[in-house]
């Protein structure tokens, strides 16, 4: 195959990839802007997926286009070209182009007006991605060709696997409104109320729909394994595609804990010991290879915390409190930095708890405490120095309120 | 915030939900600790403080906890330790807990800083302004509720908004005539634990609203029966149906709270 813009030198591609790699976050932010200002998006795409897992922490904030709305809702079955297989799911990146152009072509009026709507708008606004989704997804249904539409063999994408790769376009158009409802619905995810009506639609387009849409759900979902359990549980038919829907999504779970700002991270970890938890209910005696599975995560997880506690402690907490505890007149946003930083810290570490029950994270925070404590006893009660009850605080925030109520 | 065993509330009375009197109601607390948030205190028999806090289950109603019970099972933060500290004295001679009484006592507490330096600010700070609040949460609401994608949480939050929009109007009718002593202790009643939920709405984080709007439906105060008889408080009585809540596993961060407070003392 010749060598051109959607088909690079691989030896290039890994040299990009590497330089993203090696990147710092602002530096991933700009060039993800620069990127998204390409009309030809083949290669960058390749680049940005050594990135991924990043680039969903920092969130930059991309702008809105065809393209972006069109796949919303198959946004986790959405696979890197090289590593896509058929059989298994998936959608290559390397269609979305080919499929957005036959859609331009096939509906001109209605992507004008779309992209009119859009235009200037961020990925962020799921309010008017949602609004102009739901135009967009029945008529791209609609326009499905029969055959590989142009630019498919150009986008490296073989003939024979386009009917498969454009019946699970179908299927996730054809529910992508509900599905976008219920992966919008919250952080303790869609209800129960919501998510049984929804399947027995989704179900009577067959267990592979289930599955499909399962699949591109359950990455949202706050309680993956109650969800599964959900949807087995509408019909005896239902449960085989539910559990491998769930099987798949297990073997693609990753914490993605690297990258992230401390924040993020305590978040991303937070989130991670609950998913894991949730998915503690899905073990039976049938299914040895997911208590391994997770069992491996689990540690995964809390090795990925507890580097990430032993990086920043000193860098993050105990080398600015010194920094505060000597100045005569710290600024309040320092003060108020300091303790975002130990809540972030100190989420870590309960989520490292969580996921790998050991001392390891508690033995960390010990020696800040110790000093906390006796600095809550030393400082002054007034004044505009750090005083006694900035040091209460973070004692409180370190090592709970009973512990700083002690002192104070 | 992990979810409390609703059975550890088993052994404590229900609050009446539809209060005779404000001081029956209780004023809301501007609580650090999330659990406690928005929660109300009163005067118990032998003055002792009471809590009152929303049924956990997300069924319907209060539950009342002596103070000393609450510490044990809520484990309040150090701030809030320290505003029932500050309240005690403000209320050992009185019959009833009054909303300034809990101005105050909040003012005294942030100003020493177990609540954070944006409330030891703050606690030095006083731009009234709980009407156009109330105005700026029914019309947040309002916005919110048209991209819910839950149909159960749009009905609440259109009804929270009528709500919110009732009090916003009361509070409008009753700050016209402020000055006098009577009118402004029913403005503060008016809008009692109403500007904390407006706060919290506004500081919480957008993937946090939907957690909030159920929050808040729990947490909003009842209208008492003689409010309804004020001047331009007929309203307060409307109580729109609204689908019942289910147990909240998260709610916001301790930070949020500190946030909501910081601004709260500033409103008042």
């Amino acid at each position: 195959m010749a060598r051109g813009p959607l088909n690079p030198d691989p030896r290039i591609l890994r040299e990009l990839q590497h330089a993203a790699r090696q990147a710092t976050n602002g530096q991933l932010v700009r060039l993800a802007h620069t990127l998204d200002g390409l009309t030809q998006r083949g290669v960058a795409e390749e680049v940005m997926d050594a990135v991924r897992p990043r680039l969903r922490h920092l969130r930059p904030a991309r702008p809105l286009n065809l393209a972006r709305v069109l796949f919303l809702p198959l946004d986790p079955l959405i696979a890197a070209p090289h590593v896509w297989r058929p059989g298994q799911g998936l959608v290559p990146r390397s269609a979305i182009l080919p499929l957005a152009q036959h859609l331009r072509a096939a509906e001109p009026t209605l992507v004008n007006a779309v992209e009119a709507r859009i235009c200037g708008a961020k990925l962020t606004d799921e309010v008017l991605a949602a609004e102009q989704g739901t135009l967009l997804w029945p008529a791209a249904l609609n326009a499905l060709p029969r055959k590989p539409p142009a630019g498919w063999e150009e986008a490296g994408l073989p003939a024979q696997h386009f009917p498969e790769i454009a019946g699970i376009c179908a299927t996730l158009w054809r529910h992508g409104a509900v599905l976008w409802r219920l992966r919008m619905a919250g952080r303790d995810g869609p209800p129960e109320a919501s998510l049984r009506p929804a399947f027995r639609v989704i179900a009577a387009d067959g267990p592979d729909a289930v599955e499909l849409c399962l699949g591109a759900l359950l990455p949202f979902a706050a309680q993956p394994a109650c969800m599964v359990a959900v949807v087995a549980g509408l019909s005896q038919a239902l449960a085989p595609p539910a559990e491998r829907a769930l099987d798949r999504y297990l073997s693609g779970v990753t914490p993605g804990l690297e990258g992230a700002d401390l924040e993020a991270m305590a978040n991303a970890a937070a989130r991670f010991a609950r998913t894991l938890k949730d998915l503690d209910s899905a073990l039976t005696r049938d299914k040895p290879k997911r208590a391994q599975h997770l069992q491996a995560l689990r540690m995964s997880a809390a090795q990925c915390c507890i580097e990430r506690l032993e990086q920043e402690m000193a860098r993050r907490l105990t080398e600015p409190l010194a920094v505060l505890v000597a100045a005569p007149a710290p600024p309040d946003e320092a003060v108020e930095a300091l303790e975002h930083a130990a809540m972030a810290l100190r989420g870590i570490g309960d989520s490292t708890r969580r996921l790998h029950a050991s001392g390891a994270s508690e033995r960390l925070f010990a020696p800040v405490i110790n000093q906390l404590t006796v600095l809550a006893v030393r400082l002054p009660q007034s004044g505009a120095g750090f005083l006694r009850a900035d040091a209460l605080r973070l004692l409180e925030i370190l090592a709970g309120t009973q512990v700083a109520a002690r002192l104070g | 915030m992990d979810l409390l065993d609703p059975s550890s509330l088993d052994a404590f009375a229900a609050a009446s939900g539809k209060p005779a009197r404000c001081a029956e109601r209780g004023v809301a607390a501007p609580f650090t600790t999330p659990l406690l948030f928005a929660a109300r205190l009163r005067l118990g028999p032998g003055q002792g403080i009471e809590v009152l806090v929303p049924n956990p289950s997300g069924r319907e109603g209060w539950f009342v906890l002596p103070w000393v019970a609450a510490r044990e099972a809520l484990q309040p933060s150090l701030a809030d330790q320290a505003l029932i500290a500050a309240l005690t004295p403000l209320v050992t001679d009185t019959a009833e807990l009054q909303p300034a009484q809990m101005c105050e006592a909040a003012r005294h507490a942030a100003s020493a800083g177990l609540a954070g330096r944006a409330a030891r600010r703050a606690a030095s700070q006083s731009r009234p302004s709980g009407a156009e609040t109330m105005r700026g949460f029914a019309q947040a609401l309002d916005a919110w509720l048209i991209t819910c994608p839950i149909e159960e949480d749009r009905r609440r939050a259109a009804a929270l908004a009528v709500r919110v929009a009732a009090i916003a109007a009361a509070a409008t009718a009753l700050k016209a005539d402020s000055a006098r002593q009577e009118t402004a202790q029913r403005l503060a009643w008016v809008l009692d634990g109403w500007v904390l939920l407006a706060l919290l709405w506004h500081f919480s984080p957008p993937e946090a609203r939907i957690a909030v709007l159920r929050r808040s439906m729990a947490l909003a105060p009842p209208s008492a029966d003689e409010m309804r008889r004020w001047p331009g408080c007929g309203d307060l009585g409307l109580m729109p149906e609204a689908p019942p809540l289910a147990p909240q596993t998260h709610f916001v961060a301790p930070a949020i709270c500190e946030a909501v407070l910081a601004e709260w003392l500033v409103v008042h």
